[in-house]
């Protein structure tokens, strides 16, 4: 209490001091104006700062301010993100409106480092900011699928174009075998991914910037968490100013963007036949192979399942934020709507987001403020099943007599139900994320430079999922009902202490933190069927004849808890602007390493900067406008150990003594597994070496970056497989390492300019090659992870398919049991036999390189962007060419062809062929993909003031309008794990085109 | 300003302890039992017997690959392909059949992971400190050993002298070596032993279900004639008939006593198989059941699409009840078996339990209630004859994924066929020909002398009583006549089998991941 009585005099004490300096200010001289860009918009948010001092304001919405100087001599500097920085002497007038120019030159940029920023011209490590331009104008949900293929060394997968999906990111290739290999996101300063939240929870509207934090002085200070890079994300916040009100919104329509056709109805047939007679069967006659098929085949009638499944696809998307603020509050406040139905039947995706960001200056040594925002993810209902679809047969019944959707369209087989009967599922499934940061700067002014900052945060996560499958959705067992909830919730505490100093020449920037958060889960499930009636559907799950509970959820999770505990230190030092110095050291404590270890990883960081452009010898050759040097040498971690991953557990199962039920543990079995733990488990440790060189040259007209780095990994986390004689089938265990080194560069060149006409290019290329250098050091490789030493990983270890069998070949001496029609495989060890011995390395998951160019035309207010991307030299399985033991009973791609005695086919088997040696038909992966086009109309300010307006720009905007590729099937991103198999579901690849509009009112 | 710079310390502090707190990174498992925390008293031993016999249940009874349980018929003299799958071609066409084939390294896992199961029970339960009485404690050894023994049984039929573990492994392992058939013997024996001496009689169980004494002298008698003990063998095999607790079904009984068939086929029929349903002639009955928690393994047992026919795929059939439901014929009898195993008079063969005639089913055909003449092709799977020990139909599940039904996998009728095996090895003719002549008075089939018992006989008779319950492959690989039956009566295996393939290949999995010491193949496979 006494305490809080000491500060209130304080604050006292300062407000009278403060108003004091105010009256001297104001014994001076007020100048105002207008700051616009070149093309003459209004620039808001301009920061106006008197030199030498911290006085100063920033322009309104409509880019006015006013100002009062001491004097004419005062100079005032004006800065905005984006701009060139100038500097102008009041002098007499008391009016300068100053026109900024946008500035290609990116070095005085402010860049979010991970706990706190720096100016672009200060960093030594490896940071790259996804261009602005990949954020504003692209319909995308999901804030990854923007950034695809834009950034060097940032690998994005989309698997899955289905709405609500996200992607897969790795940072410069994989660096663990097991692990987790996803970067950290961190969204303002709180480590989102690691509390559970995932990136359909955030507005790409919202986000003012991203950067991707790569090497190792970058991502130690986010020590266990950081080496598989870091994302840094930061949304907007509010700028002093009149309130500024921001509508932007587009719409437009989806297509499947690469399909494959089943085949039509001859051609179907002869397969059934073909079939028959290469398996020694009677076909039936009519050629088809089951009853329900005869009498539409003899009507001739064919129904095209794929259409059947399909719709128009359209995509929605309604932004609406208001921000500005003054002197000692400022904010930032968004909601927004986005609304995607798929291109098949049921798929959909809505989104509901609102937002909050409050910064408020109580005075000047405290300010606080808040980040909050909540989304509400609804990923639809009942859906098609495209796989099905494909399936079907062309003379399969799709209704039946009574209008209903016929469940079995070619009974007897009772295996592939109908496609869409899944539309009749009830089904809810939706994630909620409500996050609240808060945080208080203290300045103390008895020591300048120095901030206390306590950043807080919770987070709560719940997910619904309730799905019923009664009659009418092909459940002719009575109804099946599943429910899962699940809650995650988090919390973080960070005290961070900054200090920053200029001596002479010397600057010195201090950061250090102690940090602790703890993650909670937990999760329940009830499955329950044989209902009376599909009346309740899943709200009646009581009523259901038999129930079962678990804890469980959907991904296979059991509750949990996590903690994690933190101190991190860095020291940046720059001398005169040109030789820079960063040191980082992190220490982690994460409550899942194993009992028997310290449970604390080390992970310190060092890196040199030399701007060598400022040195004397530099300064004078024109051509140069900018050269930095950059060196850095780190060791960062991955937790990625889950809890109670190192505790050997047991499992529970179910079994029946004379009908009735009883529960027991299991340690080991076919279906429930239990653990052999590892009590000595720790973290993967990375250490790595960056070297780039940062540049701009020809008076600006080329900028660009160029680093190589080396990573060696090792304790990798491996669940490495054991022989099943142990009863268990695999342990985690720290083994082995990983290299990976590779290059990256980034371009940006201005190609043409003249006149109004402006033609630039945003250009990145990276290549890394990965490599495992060691398993259990014993020099062997593990054929049966199919990890290889000298390769990388994901490796595809297969036959060399020589082509097929023929007739009149004799394969009984090289592949005895091989018939005409089976495939033959290349004899690599010569040895006149094929056996597994002639399985060989074919290639790798991991691209080779991939590379991506935007092309950028201005003319006057027109904008034309076009983006094109590519995936070059990875090899992976294609599981739509296994057609298994199915290709009698279904339908298949026309794409895929068979062997016949007739057409010999040296590239596909017979129908008959079983796989004996479950040969994985692997393929080449490379694409080529044209994956947006944006023509954007800025109206100019003339035209706007008539009509009311502060700003309008409309665009159109394509996505995944063509791609060059050699693969079969879907697409070769998409990631089908399942192949022609009645459990799994596709969905394909989909081309957007959109019409959008971002709307400034005054 | 110092009190400013005081709180900031203060409120620093604060947070710092507050997070510095020692168990905060400390791990308490809470989502898992684990051994240590469970198996700790009889209640968590009890739990452990039950996840045991729930992980023995998985050995027939999972669905993927769905061909698997034909290994066990496919290429022995009982069976040839029909509508194959494809994992189980390799044990119909030798020449394919290799150490990467997946059926070989499939039971191969899941005995492993029985042993272990079994092995964590004999360590926690022989931990001295543990609550438990001297009964107690030997009643969980005995069940555990019992199942541990009888995994170890189907190792080493199947692929001889294999790696042996006794206790739980808890740390990676990678240097096993194949021990001794010998070795292995001498362990199974051991349990099997203890098994005899310490479990309860059938009438005497826990709960019924459990396993008793019966199961592991019936067991035990079975290793004895592998490890040519027949005197040993035949001890047990008596000593379990005489104890009067099982007998042989003679008459009618159960759910469908009143309904045409014989005591023979009311034994397999859903809702028969169990001793307090009647069954008295089984010794070990593995639960299954529709719909109840822990009814099945994964709903998936594949043993009605495996050995009964694809009717319904003739244009004019429906899927119904009395034809045993919806199979998908992946395997057929041999022409052995179908046309020249059985007398007509035999019981065994009755339209009960071989399915052999077919008539049009679907009101809507032109021909409903005739006859089917199968066309050529349409006896390969459609319209074969098949044993009826695995029909099963649940009108709310009509496609049947899988079967609910019980794998009565130990009766009596069995134990007279070891008991016969026994005598036969002793030379002892005229009591072979007596304890075959127990099953055949049941079956009202023609009597045997002494003169007509040769190994072949008996394991034909074994066929007449046991087609469709009795893993073929182990039988004729534990009296080594595998070969010879092959290329007598197998017109799809005979030309590719050879003398190696009497034993499974080591899997090359196993013996890539062993890195540390090599795991020795089995002559003849690479």
């Amino acid at each position: 209490m006494i305490k809080f009585i000491t500060l209130i005099r304080y604050l006292t004490v300062y407000s009278l001091f403060m108003i004091a300096s105010l009256q001297v200010l104001a014994q001076g001289k007020e100048v105002k104006g207008l700051v616009t860009s070149s093309d003459n918009q209004p620039i808001p948010g301009v920061s106006i700062v008197i030199k030498g001092t911290t006085s100063g304001t920033s322009t309104d919405s409509n880019g006015n301010y006013t100002l009062t100087v001491p004097d004419n001599e005062a100079i005032l500097v004006y800065s905005f993100i984006g701009f060139a920085t100038q500097e102008k002497r009041v002098g007499e007038d008391a009016v300068l409106n100053i026109t900024m120019t946008e500035q290609l030159n990116t070095l005085q940029e402010i860049v979010v480092v991970g706990y706190g920023t720096q100016k672009r011209e200060d960093i030594t490590g490896s940071v790259s900011s996804v261009p602005k331009e990949r954020l504003a104008q692209l319909p995308v949900t999901n804030v990854l699928h923007a950034m695809e293929g834009t950034t060097a060394g940032v690998y994005i997968t989309q698997n899955s174009s289905a709405p609500g999906s996200s992607a897969s990111v790795l940072v410069r290739g994989v660096n663990s075998i097991t692990a987790n290999t996803s970067p950290l996101i961190v969204v303002d300063g709180v480590p989102f991914s690691n509390m559970g939240g995932t990136t359909n929870d955030i507005n790409p509207n919202d986000i003012e910037s991203i950067e991707i934090l790569k090497d190792a002085s970058a991502v130690a200070i986010y020590g266990t968490r950081g080496s598989s890079g870091v994302i840094l994300i930061t949304t907007k916040r509010g700028k002093s100013g009149k309130p500024s009100i921001r509508y932007n919104t587009y719409a437009g329509m989806e297509y499947m963007h690469h399909t494959i056709t089943p085949l039509k109805g001859a051609a179907y047939s002869q397969k059934y036949l073909d079939y028959s007679k290469q398996r020694n069967q009677t076909p039936n006659d009519p050629p088809v192979p089951n009853q329900y098929e005869f009498a539409n085949y003899l009507a001739g009638k064919e129904t095209d399942w794929i259409d059947a499944v399909s719709q128009q696809g359209y995509i929605q998307d309604h932004n609406l934020s208001i921000s500005g603020g003054t002197e000692s509050v400022k904010y930032f406040v968004s909601g927004a709507y986005q609304k995607q139905q798929g291109v098949l039947k049921g798929y959909e995706f809505k989104r509901a987001s609102f937002r909050s960001n409050l910064d408020v200056n109580i005075t000047p040594w405290l300010s606080a403020g808040t980040s909050l925002f909540y989304a509400n993810n609804d990923y639809g209902g009942g859906s098609v099943n495209l796989t099905l679809a494909t399936q079907m047969s062309p003379y399969g019944i799709m209704y039946d007599k009574n209008g209903n959707y016929e469940i079995y369209p070619m009974r007897p087989e009772l295996l592939y139900k109908n496609p869409l009967l899944g539309l009749n599922r009830d089904e809810v499934n939706k994630s909620n994320n409500l996050n609240g940061t808060f945080y208080i700067d203290i300045e103390p002014t008895f020591l300048r430079g120095l901030k206390y900052k306590l950043n807080t945060n919770y987070s709560y996560l719940p997910t619904k999922f309730a799905t019923y499958s009664g009659l009418a959705a092909g459940q002719t067992t009575g109804g099946a009902a599943s429910i899962n909830n699940s809650e995650t919730s988090s919390w973080l505490v960070e005290n961070i202490l900054f200090y920053e100093k200029d001596l002479g020449k010397h600057h010195i920037d201090l950061t250090g933190l102690y940090s602790a958060q703890e993650t909670n889960f937990f999760t329940s499930t009830i499955n329950a069927n044989t209902f009376i009636n599909d009346g309740l559907s899943y709200n009646g799950v009581d009523a259901g004849a038999v129930a079962t509970v678990n804890n469980t959820s959907r991904s296979n999770v059991r509750p949990y808890r996590t903690a994690l505990l933190s101190q991190m230190g860095r020291v940046n030092y720059s001398f005169g602007g040109k030789y820079l110095l960063t040191l980082t050291a992190r220490r982690d404590g994460y409550s899942a390493f194993g009992s028997s270890t310290s449970k604390y990883g080390f992970f310190p960081s060092v890196a040199l900067g030399w701007n060598v452009s400022e040195e004397s010898f530099l300064k004078n050759i024109e051509a140069i406008n900018n050269l930095k040097l950059r060196v850095s040498y780190g060791r960062t971690g991955n937790q990625a150990v889950g809890a109670y991953q190192t505790i050997t557990s047991q499992g529970t199962t179910k079994y029946i003594y004379n009908g009735k039920t009883y529960t027991g543990v299991v340690s080991s079995s076919m279906q429930v597994n239990g653990r052999l733990g590892n009590s000595d488990l720790n973290w993967e440790t990375t250490t790595g070496t960056n070297v780039g060189v940062d540049f701009t040259v020809l008076d600006q007209r080329i900028s660009g970056t160029v680093e190589v780095y080396k990573t060696k990994t090792k304790d990798l986390l491996l669940l490495r497989q054991l022989p099943n004689i142990s009863g268990y089938t695999s342990i985690l265990d720290n083994l082995g390492a990983v290299d990976n080194k590779g290059i990256e560069v980034t371009l940006r060149t201005v190609n043409l300019k003249s006149g109004k006409f402006t033609w630039s290019s945003n250009i990145n290329y990276g290549a890394n090659r990965n490599k495992i250098v060691s398993l259990y050091g014993d020099n062997k490789d593990d054929i049966g992870n199919k990890w290889f030493i000298g390769k990388p990983l994901r490796a595809v270890y297969d036959y060399r398919l020589e082509g097929v069998w023929q007739n009149g070949e004799d394969a009984s001496k090289i592949d005895p049991g091989a018939k005409p029609g089976d495939l033959k495989f290349y004899d690599k060890t010569g040895d006149g036999k094929i056996t597994s011995d002639d399985r060989e390395y074919l290639g790798s998951g991991l691209p080779k390189w991939t590379g991506g160019i935007i092309n950028t035309f201005d003319y006057g207010n027109l904008h034309l962007s076009i983006f094109i991307q590519t995936f070059q030299g990875a090899v992976v399985t294609n599981s739509m060419l296994n057609t298994g033991d199915q290709t009698g009973r279904i339908n298949t791609p026309s794409q895929l062809g068979y062997w016949t005695e007739e057409n010999k086919s040296n590239t596909r088997p017979s129908l008959a062929y079983t796989n004996p040696r479950g040969y994985a038909y692997p393929v080449k992966q490379d694409y080529t993909r044209i994956k947006d086009i944006t023509l954007s109309y800025t109206f100019p300010q003339s035209t706007l003031g008539r009509i009311g307006l502060g700003g309008l720009t409309a665009y159109i905007s394509g996505r995944n309008l063509y791609t060059f590729t050699d693969w079969v099937g879907w697409d070769p991103e998409n990631d089908y794990n399942s192949s022609l198999d009645f459990t799994g579901n596709n969905y394909p690849y989909v081309a957007s085109y959109v019409m959008g509009l971002n709307i400034n009112l005054k | 300003m110092k009190t400013l710079k005081y709180s900031i310390i203060v409120m620093l502090s604060v947070i710092i302890l507050y997070s510095c707190d020692s168990s905060f990174l400390d791990e308490e498992l809470k989502s898992n039992y684990s051994p240590e925390n469970t198996l700790k008293d009889s209640l968590g031993l009890e739990a452990a017997i039950v996840g045991l016999q729930a992980s023995v249940r998985e050995q027939y009874t999972l669905g993927e690959p769905q061909g698997l349980l034909a290994i066990f018929q496919n290429g022995t003299d009982v069976t040839v392909q029909g509508n194959f799958q494809g994992v189980e071609t390799p044990f119909s066409n030798y020449a394919t059949l290799n150490a990467q084939s997946e059926g070989v390294s499939f039971f191969w896992t899941w005995a492993y992971k029985v042993i272990n199961n079994a092995n964590q029970i004999i360590y926690y339960a022989n931990d001295e400190s543990l609550p438990l009485s001297e009964k107690g404690r030997n009643s969980f050894l005995a069940e555990a050993k019992f199942f541990r023994a009888y995994a170890y049984n189907f190792l080493a039929t199947l692929y001889g002298g294999v790696p042996l573990i006794t206790e739980p492994i808890d740390k990676p392992k990678t240097d096993f070596t194949r021990a001794s058939v010998r070795d292995v013997n001498d362990l199974i024996i051991d349990d099997l032993t203890f098994a005899v001496a310490n479990l309860p009689r059938v009438g005497s169980v826990k709960i019924e279900g459990r396993i008793n004494k019966g199961a592991a002298q019936h067991l035990l008698a079975e290793v004895y004639i592998r490890d040519n003990k027949p005197d040993l063998a035949e001890q047990q095999c008596k000593d379990l008939i005489g104890s009067g607790d099982f007998n042989l079904i003679t008459a009618r009984y159960g759910v469908k006593k009143d309904a045409p068939g014989d005591p023979f086929s009311d034994m397999f029929i859903y809702g028969n198989q169990r001793r307090r349903q009647g069954n008295k002639e089984a010794l070990w009955v593995i639960e299954q059941e529709y719909n109840v928690p822990g009814g099945s393994a994964n709903a998936n047992d594949q043993h009605r699409r495996i050995w009964v026919a694809a009717y319904y795929q003739i244009s004019g059939m429906k899927i119904a009840d009395s034809l045993g439901g919806r199979g998908i014929g992946r395997i057929r009898l041999t022409y052995w078996v179908t046309n020249k195993l059985y007398a007509a008079n035999d019981m065994r063969n009755s339209k009960y339990n071989i399915h052999r005639d077919f008539y049009y089913n679907d009101p809507a055909n032109a021909n409903y209630g005739k006859k089917i003449n199968p066309a050529p092709g349409d006896t390969l799977f459609k319209l074969c004859p098949y044993t009826t020990k695995w029909n099963h139909f649940i009108p709310a599940d009509e496609f049947g994924y899988g079967v609910f039904k019980d794998h009565i996998r130990m009766r009596l009728g069995e134990t007279y066929l070891l008991l016969a095996e026994a005598q036969f090895m002793q030379s002892k003719f005229t009591e072979a020909a007596e304890s075959i002549n127990v099953l055949r008075t049941r079956a009202h089939a023609d009597q045997v002398q002494a003169s007509d018992i040769t190994l072949d006989f008996i394991l034909d008779e074994r066929v007449r009583e046991l087609i469709g319950e009795e893993n073929r492959r182990m039988t004729l690989a534990r009296t080594k006549t595998l070969v010879s039956r092959v290329k007598a009566l197998n017109f799809q295996a005979n030309n590719t089998i050879q003398d190696y393939n009497m034993l499974l290949p080591i899997p090359q999995s196993e013996r890539n991941l062993n890195k540390d010491a090599v795991l020795d193949q089995n002559p003849g496979y690479q």
